[in-house]
């Protein structure tokens, strides 16, 4: 079924991927900011860590 | 031997009885959890409402001045239109952009559908203060939506406007409640009888034609669905204005909560809360009526 036409079928899902990038990239970023060392909420972030990973215990 | 049943035929005793109970057996759940969870929280509600603040957790006598005070004062008509103003935003804009998405996933997507369907509900098994954190990271003066017109040269200082506007809040919400507009219209959509499409192409009607004629009106219900999923919600939030609202976009969520909280006045914030629900049900019967007189179906 295609009521709206080829032309604008490729629109649509040129639309529907960019609607796609919204609902994801800024949940993209969460995990890339969990990285950050700063106390801000500034992007690029200056500082990188991996303070989250937990060290091996210590025998 | 031939069994005929009569027209009045009647179940015996026992049998009868047995459906009545498999009847409430299987009512009991609902009708417990309406009753107890929703009906006897919003009789807390409306009870606290009409109590005074003089110490104990319920109040100490009846009054009508908690409504009288919120009525009376101008501060929180401004804010509970505000807040309409803001819900009713969003769910314009949620609605529109989510639509497209719901077309091509009824009619365009074909043995993608269902995978589709998937990667667009996926954000949503994250938690709700996650999304709108992750916007506070986009839309901050050092985030990444000023570090991208930075590096590409858009501008040249960063945009305080982002953040703490109404406008944040706006993409705030319609990216949390994206899904909950896209579901019902993909199911009302598909709905949609083809042989009608068919038959409007066969008689030459435009494609434009075809969706104003046929496809909008059948997918009306699906929409007015979507509409109420998401103003409902977003006239009480008060997580999303915190986060990404500033001064401007303080929603009645926002004060409800600071009544029960900083405020400690349990009875007034009770008050709000009816009122705002007694609001958002007058708008949702005005939009129902509006929906059935005003021809959204033709």
């Amino acid at each position: 079924m295609n009521a709206a036409g080829s032309t604008n079928g490729t629109w649509l899902k040129i639309y529907v991927i960019a609607y796609i990038l919204f609902l994801y990239l800024p949940i993209a970023i969460i995990p890339l900011f969990s990285f950050n060392n700063s106390i801000q909420a500034a992007f690029p972030s200056e500082r990188l860590h991996a303070r989250m990973v937990p060290e091996p215990p210590r025998q | 031997m031939s069994v005929s049943i009569k027209p009045g035929y009647a179940l015996p005793a026992a049998s009868e009885r047995r459906r009545r109970l498999f009847d409430v057996g299987m009512s009991a759940p609902g009708a417990l959890t309406t009753s107890v969870l929703v009906l006897f929280a919003l009789g807390i509600v409306l009870f606290l409402g009409f109590r005074t603040n003089d110490g104990p957790l319920l109040g100490g006598g009846f009054t009508l001045s908690n409504f009288t005070a919120a009525l009376s004062d101008p501060l929180y008509a401004t804010v509970i239109l505000r807040s309409l103003a803001i819900a009713g935003f969003v769910t314009l804009v949620t609605i529109v952009t989510a639509y497209p998405v719901a077309y091509y996933l009824a009619f365009h997507a074909g043995k993608h559908r269902g995978l589709l369907l998937f990667v667009v509900t996926l954000p949503f098994w994250t938690s709700y203060l996650l999304r709108v954190f992750a916007w506070k990271v986009v839309l901050a003066y050092n985030g990444v939506l000023n570090s991208a017109l930075l590096t590409t040269g858009i501008t040249s200082e960063p945009i305080l406007a982002f953040l703490n506007t109404p406008a944040a809040v706006v993409v705030t919400l319609a990216h949390a409640y994206a899904a909950f507009a896209i579901l019902p219209i993909y199911v009302a959509l598909e709905n949609v009888p083809r042989s009608l499409i068919e038959a409007a192409e066969d008689l030459g009607a435009h494609p434009a034609a075809i969706f104003r004629r046929i496809i909008l009106p059948i997918s009306m219900p699906g929409v007015m669905a979507a509409a109420l999923v998401v103003f409902v919600p977003t006239v009480g939030d008060y997580v999303t204005p915190a986060l990404v609202g500033g001064p401007n976009s303080t929603m009645i969520g926002s004060m409800i909560q600071a009544q029960f909280g900083k405020a400690n006045d349990w009875p007034f914030g009770a008050a709000l809360s009816v009122i705002v629900m007694l609001v958002i049900l007058v708008v949702v019967l005005a939009a129902r009526f509006a929906d059935k007189h005003l021809g959204s179906r033709t």
